[in-house]
């Protein structure tokens, strides 16, 4: 709608002046004043001409807004209406818009939402970018980005010249013995300032203070938010004792509902500090975070942390060793973190694909209303008018599209939750937050203008009277129109790229599930046990004596083991060790070496093969001669030429060498192996903690209460958890990465039909257009197959150049997933040649369809047409 | 007569134009001539004064304007009042008698008992 001429403020004004002095004028001169005279008196009589101008011409500028104002939302009004009329004729097409971008505002949402829990605000805080772990690194042994020995944190809380705050956490799974049936816990013992490294604060109560350390610890306790609603979600619960493991704790306070770290502890409670703590025994055990003080950059702690080890280490030239910082934030999301940033990165391209589809529909359909826009701009509509109006439209379209994404997105997480969740526990607390729903309208805002904007533009462009020549049907050349072109070669090739990522993934599962990880999961159940402590150490021997021994004469037992870290279970224990008879190289770090305590037929029940001696007998007890089980790796790294067999080594007390079994995956497929000791618990016999494990044809579903009642009857105390398979242990250790594939497959396919309809819809319209020209060439002689040729032809082309494009956007864009691959390179020339066939055959496909409409044309039809 | 103060003046101007404009539309010079032979130029206005007071009226939607001729063939700017001027005018009508009349019966009074 055009709008009215606008008066002229300046020329109104100085003419209504002029007007009144005049008449004034006239009026003291028909009264007999001479000219001169009568001029002075009608100033005068009118008062300051300027000043009365100014204030005359501010109103008159205030009401001119006001009215442009009013014009604006009125035009808005109008515009929504007719914009409104427009999308509910068609409802066909504007269906197909919503769903395609509901689609991409969806993935969008969802994917963020995770990255949004698992990496903007992981416990609930914002600015944690400052918090970092603190990493012991011992090249020649070799071990990097260990935990710390309590010591070392001790002395790190003393250097308040680098960290605001310095803590550590150990867990360990005490009993709570006094309500109800005794469960055990997960519980973290933490020391230093731990809380103030996250600036937490508790939901009930007090943090207990770093000094309540000392002395052996004071018997307080933190309860986890979660575990505190399990408990009766009771506000009169501080000041109250709970028994663990026999001994009383007094809660103190419950920390809030986000403040879950390390992840799944039920309760905090301070480390105790004795002074064998301050001597450093090389137990790397304590996880220790920081928060660094404004101001040093990464470059300057890492000079001050070498100093700090110069410092306490004196020595720590001659092992190498030194310590590191890493990033809290990334560390504590672990393999989710490249995992989500490449599903961030995929669901972006099909939120481009899906705006590039949008924006090729919407250019067939602007063309195909070129009429209708011709006759509004002969009309008067300015050409602001009209890009103003087909924005409307489209904002209205994403706004519809942004509305149902959010359903969507909510829906994909639920369902993602739902598989997903229990394999990744950092899921949990994934949901939609202001957020979230902020980037959801950015999402929807951009994806409005971006494929809103080019068919404006062309509409805007429309010349009314080439518009109304050209007769009712508005046409577009697609060979012409380079708009449409590039969208459909966006579409193929951002649909290259997510085609690459899924096939890299694909591969990537394939090499690590082939991954030998050194024992035979199937068929192995675990279960958890905890005896509560304390306990007379002979009293525990018999116990896992008594309770092997019932469980091996079990029915349809195969076999029956226990040890107290097991693989693919995220604990592990190591230490140093020094070999017997071996001088000692004092230029050369300690030997270094995973320490597993285990029982009963545990590698039998694993499928761990011996390759060399016996394993541990019934016979090995406490006052037998002390053996150890070694690992093939520690045998090839330390023992290169020579039989292992017999040989002392001491890493606690000494323990005599009778046998080698098979190197085994302690955490992940396809990690680098460790040199491994067993010792049997009949002398190693401190560990109330143990994982069972049990080879055994029969479903989980069998063996777990049958595991039960023999603990029962072992001793009631006993609690048993964790009924997990090794095969879903196995199975959980691949969960972010099995989580990166199925969504990239999903989001390949999403894409790959969106490019196909792409490139048919496209085709289709150019081939309605060109009928007469088909019609006159087949008049003319051609062949039918040479018509057909022609249009495959022109789509292949688009497909080929959108080939191109993808192939360069998918070399830069691989690199995004290097840290999510195993076994395949991110240039793995397989996948990429795969991916352009694939692609290559879907353009032909796409086109021949078309191509063979083109050539059902009757000549005489289309000729009469024109 | 006295000129009475700039307040009061002020506060007047609005109601006289409105009452100028009651019967129908004029130009500023229009209706500057009309309030000066009705009150014997006793008011002495700054005659400019008017145009403000004016536009502040349109833009409260009391007048409206345009651009006509007058009877000597010149163009002039004719301000009619709009019915929300008229509604406007009957207020100010109506709160100016109250306060004239109770002003009346105060200066009027006389002691209790005299």
């Amino acid at each position: 709608m055009s709008e009215p001429p606008r008066p002229n403020v300046e020329a109104d004004v100085a003419d209504e002046i002029e007007f009144h002095l005049a008449e004034l004028i006239q009026e003291y001169r028909a009264a007999g004043h001479p000219p001169e005279e009568a001029r002075a008196l009608a100033l005068r009589r009118f008062g300051e001409t300027r000043r009365v101008a100014r204030a005359m011409r501010k109103l008159a500028h205030r009401r001119e807004q006001t009215l442009r104002r009013q014009d604006w939302i009125e035009g808005l009004g109008r515009d929504l209406r007719f914009a409104l009329r427009q999308l509910t004729r068609r409802p066909g097409f504007t269906a197909v818009v919503v769903a395609t971008l509901a689609l991409g505002i969806g993935a969008n949402t969802a994917i963020f939402s995770a990255v949004n829990a698992v990496l903007l605000r992981p416990l609930g805080a914002t600015n944690l970018d400052r918090v970092v772990f603190l990493h012991d690194n011992i090249p020649a042994l070799p071990l990097y980005e260990t935990a710390l020995d309590p010591s070392e944190t001790l002395q790190l809380t003393q250097r308040t010249e680098m960290f605001e705050a310095v803590g550590g956490t150990a867990t360990r799974n005490p009993v709570l013995t006094d309500m109800g049936e005794p469960r055990r816990l997960a519980a973290a013992r933490t020391l230093g300032g731990f809380f103030d490294v996250f600036g937490a604060t508790p939901y009930l109560g007090r943090i207990y203070r770093p000094e309540e350390s000392e002395g052996g610890g004071h018997r307080v306790a933190l309860l986890a938010y979660d575990f505190w609603r399990q408990l009766g979600a009771d506000s009169g619960i501080v000041g109250r004792t709970i028994r663990l493991n026999a001994e009383s704790f007094e809660v103190v306070g419950v920390m809030g509902p986000d403040f879950r770290y390390p992840r799944g502890v039920q309760l905090w409670s301070p480390f105790p500090i004795t002074d064998q703590t301050r001597i450093n025994q090389g137990r790397l055990y304590l996880a220790t975070v920081a928060r660094v003080r404004p101001g040093i950059g990464e470059a300057q702690l890492r000079s001050r942390l070498d100093a700090f080890t110069l410092e306490t280490h004196p020595g720590n030239q001659l092992s190498g060793f030194y310590m590191t910082s890493r990033d809290f934030v990334s560390e504590f999301a672990g393999e989710l973190r490249p995992a989500l940033l490449a599903l961030l990165g995929a669901v972006g391209l099909v939120l481009l694909i899906a705006c590039a589809n949008v924006a090729s529909l919407q250019l067939v359909r602007t063309t195909g209303r070129s009429r209708e826009l011709a006759v509004r701009a002969a009309l008067g509509a300015g050409n602001r008018a009209i890009v103003r109006q087909l924005l409307v439209e489209n904002l209205l379209l994403a706004l519809a599209g942004g509305l149902l994404g959010v359903a969507a997105g909510w829906g994909i997480l639920k369902v993602l939750e739902w598989r997903g969740a229990a394999q990744l526990p950092a899921l949990g607390s994934v949901g939609f937050d202001p957020r979230v729903l902020g980037f959801a309208a950015l999402a929807t805002v951009t994806s409005g203008i971006l494929f809103g904007l080019a068919p404006a533009w062309r509409g805007a462009r429309t010349d009314p009277q080439q518009g109304l020549k050209e007769g009712s049907r508005g046409t577009l050349s697609v060979r012409k129109s380079r708009l449409l072109q590039g969208s459909v070669v966006v579409q193929v090739a951002l649909t290259l790229v997510l085609l690459l990522g899924s096939s890299l993934m694909i591969q990537t599962l394939a090499r690590l599930l082939d991954e030998e990880p050194g024992f035979a999961a199937e068929r192995v159940h675990t279960f958890r046990l905890t005896v509560p402590t304390p306990i007379q150490q002979p009293e525990l021997t018999a116990l896992y004596d008594e309770l092997l021994g019932r469980l091996r004469r079990t029915a349809g037992v195969e076999a029956v083991g226990m040890i107290s870290e097991l693989p693919f279970s995220g604990s592990n224990d190591s230490s140093p060790f020094s070999i017997r008879g071996r001088a000692a190289d004092s230029t050369g770090p300690a030997l270094h070496a995973n320490l597993h305590t285990v029982g009963g037929g545990y590698f039998a029940a694993m499928g761990i093969p011996l390759l060399k001696g016996r394993a541990f007998a019934d016979a090995d007890r406490k006052e037998t001669l002390w053996v150890a089980v070694i690992d093939e790796q520690l045998a090839r790294q330390y023992f290169p030429n020579e039989d292992p067999i017999g040989r002392v080594i001491n890493q606690g007390p000494d323990a005599t060498i009778v046998g080698v079994v098979g190197t085994v995956s302690q955490g992940a497929l396809g990690e680098a192996r460790k040199a491994t000791v067993y010792y049997p618990y009949s002398q190693h016999d401190w560990y109330a903690n143990m994982y069972l494990t049990v080879r055994t044809s029969l479903p989980m579903a069998a063996v777990f209460p049958v595991i039960r009642r023999v603990v029962a009857e072992v001793n009631p105390r006993v609690p048993v958890f964790e009924a997990t398979t090794m095969t879903e242990r196995v199975n959980a250790s691949l969960a972010p990465r099995r989580l990166a594939m199925t969504v990239l497959v999903g989001l390949a396919a999403v894409s790959l039909g969106l490019a196909v309809l792409g490139l048919y819809g496209i085709l289709s319209y150019a081939v309605s257009q060109r009928a007469p020209e088909f019609g006159i060439r087949v008049a003319l002689g051609a062949r039918p197959a040479q018509v057909r040729r022609m249009v495959v032809r022109e789509g292949l082309g688009l497909g080929v150049a959108g080939i191109a494009v993808g192939l360069v956007v998918a070399l830069v864009a691989a690199r995004g997933l290097t840290a999510l691959l195993f076994g395949v390179s991110p240039r793995d020339p397989a996948s990429y040649l795969g991916a352009a066939a694939m692609l290559a055959v879907v353009a032909v496909v796409a086109s021949y369809l078309p191509a063979r409409r083109a050539t059902r044309v009757n000549p005489l039809e289309t000729l009469k047409a024109e | 007569m006295p000129v009475p103060s700039v307040g009061l003046l002020q506060g007047s101007l609005d109601i006289l134009i409105l009452k100028t404009l009651s019967w129908r539309p004029l130009h500023g010079f229009g209706i500057a001539r009309w309030i000066r032979q009705v009150t014997d130029d006793a008011l002495d206005l700054e005659e400019g004064t008017l145009y403000p007071a004016l536009y502040r009226m349109e833009n409260r939607g009391w007048v409206r304007t345009e651009w006509r001729l007058t009877e000597n063939n010149r163009r002039a700017r004719y301000y009619r009042l709009t019915p929300a001027g008229r509604r406007q005018l009957a207020a100010e009508t109506n709160e100016w008698e109250t306060f004239v009349r109770t002003m009346r019966k105060v200066l009027r009074a006389v002691p209790e008992g005299a």
